[in-house]
């Protein structure tokens, strides 16, 4: 009775497997298409950000450049170009050397 | 009936055996022509722009760098509201509306640039009213982030981003990576439809460049350029700083500088690299490789006796005197001739010599040809060609009557200074490939040796003699360490016309230290001083200042430490720190009793702490900035271990 049974809806069974793989592989691909476009969006996004850290990586460059930071030095930590004798050197003899 | 249903049939069938005939040849059969429809259909082409590379001093500080922009262009012909357009771009812009309407008035042009070179921000406030007509355009621009700083080495760019000048020209096929062009399918909606999420932020940079250059070494040299100019209301300088063994540059100037940032807005003289391009009649700093010449050739000892005829002395129908008319020498050794820089005795030394073996002397030493630098431009220099008259023989002694660079100056004494060899300078350091991360390391190059270990040791020994307490350069001393080298000044040629300008001089100074194990050789040339012109009161000074940055830059021990630059160990005294907390890390000298407080108005908080150094106050500190008032006033008197308190407004 079983093998009658299962004869007759072999057919209907392949049918409904062929149709499920064909909707499988359909799926599939439209999620291979949609993590596409989400990689697009994160390549972007990714790029964009690089792009912001090469401009603060300039902009450190711009603000840590030693002109800026004796004029900076000079007028607000009002320090000044040391004279001749004021430059005291650490040796490794333990010698302070007045330069 | 039948036979029509037959017929009906096999007509079909027909039919349906065309089609897939026709089916099939289209698919299987290859077709270049429905290929390309297909490929215009179904497929994009994404454009990679690549960043042109950096460029890097010695310790990896940034000197010249990309940064991706925006640039807005417009399709004129599918605007419909110029005007209304041009009022948007405008407030985005900050520029004239008129100027904008007019670009987008151009119907007969399909493209027109708006503007160049966008910041992000502006270009998303644009992109965001989605103005049909107009695009942006991804493009690269040269940022110099140290503004002056090295100018004239690094170059510039042009609106292109091709180098035009310095290491940007001369670099310019490994600084600049060709854009990288990506076929990708695409959907209905133009999308690209991505296979490799990294393909896109693969972009293929140009390499990045690090040089020799010492950032912080540069900026004091291009300042005491800078300032020696305005002193001395000099046209210009230039100074080189070599690594006394290598070759390496590690500081190249010429002042006036300029923005690299806005290269246009100066002249091209400005720009140029006075090191590398200029020549002019070098003066006395050549009488070092005269007699290196004749020391090589064992024609002289550092002790060989000459006689300098009094300072004056007759070649032809022509005189040479001494420098000073007050010199009035007699006889001196080599050792001394070189240190008071003797015209007379120098020529004695060239007849000595001999023309021929000078002229070899100085191809020998790198002169009258180019010494190979990794730079554009460079110039070799004029020495006339054989045969010379005594007459040239004595000029070419003392540095006339030929012309040498800068570079090729310092160069010569860093063949000294490293014990004979003549070696190739250079700039870059190392190439990194972006794409790849191979580094190629640019080293050292040995050109030829000049002389041998133990010459140029005498020579060592001899150029010392120059900043002795009798010698010419004096004030290019560095304290604690010996500084070996010559003092030059040569009259400047006259520009407009024969002969030389009159009050015109180069005063330069070369020279290395210490001279006992070399480390830096500087060369400093001021052009055209007009309140003094000797060597050694001009570029001597300007020489110490760098030279004793150089030497603290890189922890060089002092050589020659004597009493008067030692500093007296002294006890510890306790000063209250500014939040009225007791601090005890600050030394200051031992103390007096009943101190009168000093008046300490005016002064900054270092040079209040330096005034009461030795008196026995405890300073209490309020604010920053300058010293207003003090607490008890100036002139009242102190009980010994008192309070002072400062207070300090900016």
């Amino acid at each position: 009775m079983s093998r009658l049974v299962s004869r007759e809806l072999a057919p209907f069974v392949s049918v409904v497997i062929i149709v499920a793989s064909l909707f499988t592989v359909a799926i599939c691909k439209m999620e291979v298409r949609r993590m596409g476009y989400s990689v697009l969006k994160l390549s972007r996004e990714e790029r964009s950000l690089r792009d912001l850290e090469r401009q603060q990586m300039v902009q450190l460059a711009k603000i840590t450049r030693p002109e800026r930071l004796q004029e900076l030095a000079q007028a607000r930590l009002t320090l000044r170009k040391p004279h001749s004798g004021q430059i005291i050197q650490m040796t490794d003899h333990g010698v302070a050397f007045r330069q | 009936m039948r036979a029509r249903l037959v017929l009906i049939l096999i007509g079909l069938t027909v039919l349906w055996g065309l089609l897939l005939t026709r089916a099939a040849f289209l698919q299987l059969i290859p077709n270049e022509r429905l290929r390309a429809l297909e490929r215009r259909q179904f497929e994009t082409v994404v454009t990679l722009n690549p960043r042109r590379g950096d460029i890097l001093d010695r310790n990896g500080n940034e000197l010249a760098v990309s940064m991706t922009t925006y640039s807005l262009f417009a399709d004129p012909k599918i605007i419909k509201n110029p005007k209304g357009v041009a009022k948007i771009l405008a407030r985005e812009l900050k520029k004239p509306v008129k100027s904008i309407e007019e670009k987008l008035r151009q119907r007969q042009k399909r493209f027109v640039w708006i503007e160049r070179q966008l910041k992000k921000e502006t270009r998303d406030a644009i992109a965001e009213r989605k103005i049909r007509g107009l695009g942006f355009i991804e493009e690269s621009q040269r940022i110099y982030p140290n503004e002056r700083l090295l100018s004239h080495v690094l170059g510039f760019v042009g609106g292109e981003g091709q180098g035009l000048e310095g290491l940007e020209l001369q670099y310019n096929d490994q600084l600049q990576a060709t854009s990288k062009r990506l076929s990708v399918r695409r959907d209905a909606r133009g999308r690209p439809l991505i296979v490799n999420g990294q393909m896109f932020n693969q972009v293929p940079d140009g390499a990045e460049i690090t040089l020799t250059i010492d950032r912080e070494l540069q900026f004091i040299v291009e300042q005491e350029l800078a300032e020696v100019v305005r002193d001395q209301q000099a046209d210009s300088a230039v100074a080189v700083v070599l690594d006394a063994q290598t070759s390496e540059i590690l500081a190249m100037a010429s002042a006036p500088a300029f923005d690299p940032n806005q290269p246009l807005n100066y002249s091209s003289e400005r720009r140029r690299n006075r090191a590398v391009t200029d020549t002019f009649e070098p003066g006395s700093t050549m009488k070092t490789i005269l007699i290196a010449g004749a020391l090589s050739r064992g024609l002289i000892e550092p002790n060989t006796k000459f006689d300098c005829e009094g300072g004056r002395m007759k070649i032809g129908s022509r005189v040479i005197r001494e420098s000073d008319a007050h010199h009035r020498f007699g006889q001196l050794t080599v050792n001394e001739i070189l240190a008071v820089s003797s015209n007379v005795c120098s020529a004695k030394i060239a007849f000595k010599l001999g023309a021929k073996n000078l002229f070899e002397t100085l191809q020998a030493f790198g002169f009258g040809e180019k010494l190979g630098i990794d730079f554009p431009g460079e110039a070799k220099g004029i020495i006339q060609p054989q045969p010379w008259d005594d007459s040239h023989l004595a000029s070419v002694a003392i540095g006339h009557a030929m012309t040498a660079s800068p570079l090729q100056i310092a160069n010569a004494y860093a063949a000294i200074a490293n014990g004979g060899l003549l070696k190739r300078p250079y700039l870059v350091k190392a190439i990194r490939d972006r794409e790849t991360g191979d580094v190629t390391e640019i080293g050292q190059k040995v050109l030829r040796r000049v002389l041998t270990d133990e010459q140029a040791a005498k020579m060592r020994i001899m150029l010392t003699s120059v900043t002795s307490d009798f010698g010419t350069g004096k004030n290019a001393r560095v304290p604690g360490y010996p500084v070996a080298g010559k003092t030059g000044t040569a009259q400047k040629v006259n520009p407009n016309g024969r002969g030389y300008l009159p009050g015109g001089y180069i005063s330069s100074f070369a020279g290395f230290l210490p001279a006992n194990d070399p480390k830096f050789v500087i060369y400093v040339a001021v052009d055209h001083p007009r309140k003094a012109y000797y060597g050694s009161s001009v570029a001597a000074p300007v020489f110490s200042r760098i030279a004793r940055f150089a030497v603290r830059r890189v922890g060089l021990p002092p050589v020659l430490i004597t009493q008067e630059h030692v500093l007296p160990k002294t006890p510890k005294i306790k000063v209250a720190a500014p939040s009225g907390k007791v601090s005890s890390a600050v030394e200051v000298d031992p103390i007096q009793a009943d101190a009168v407080v000093p008046d300490l108005s005016g002064l900054t908080l270092r040079e209040v702490m330096s005034r009461v150094t030795g008196s026995d106050i405890r300073i209490r500190i309020h604010g920053q900035g300058f010293v207003t008032h003090t607490s008890p006033p100036a002139g009242a008197r102190l009980s010994k271990n008192k309070v002072l308190t400062v207070h300090l407004e900016r």
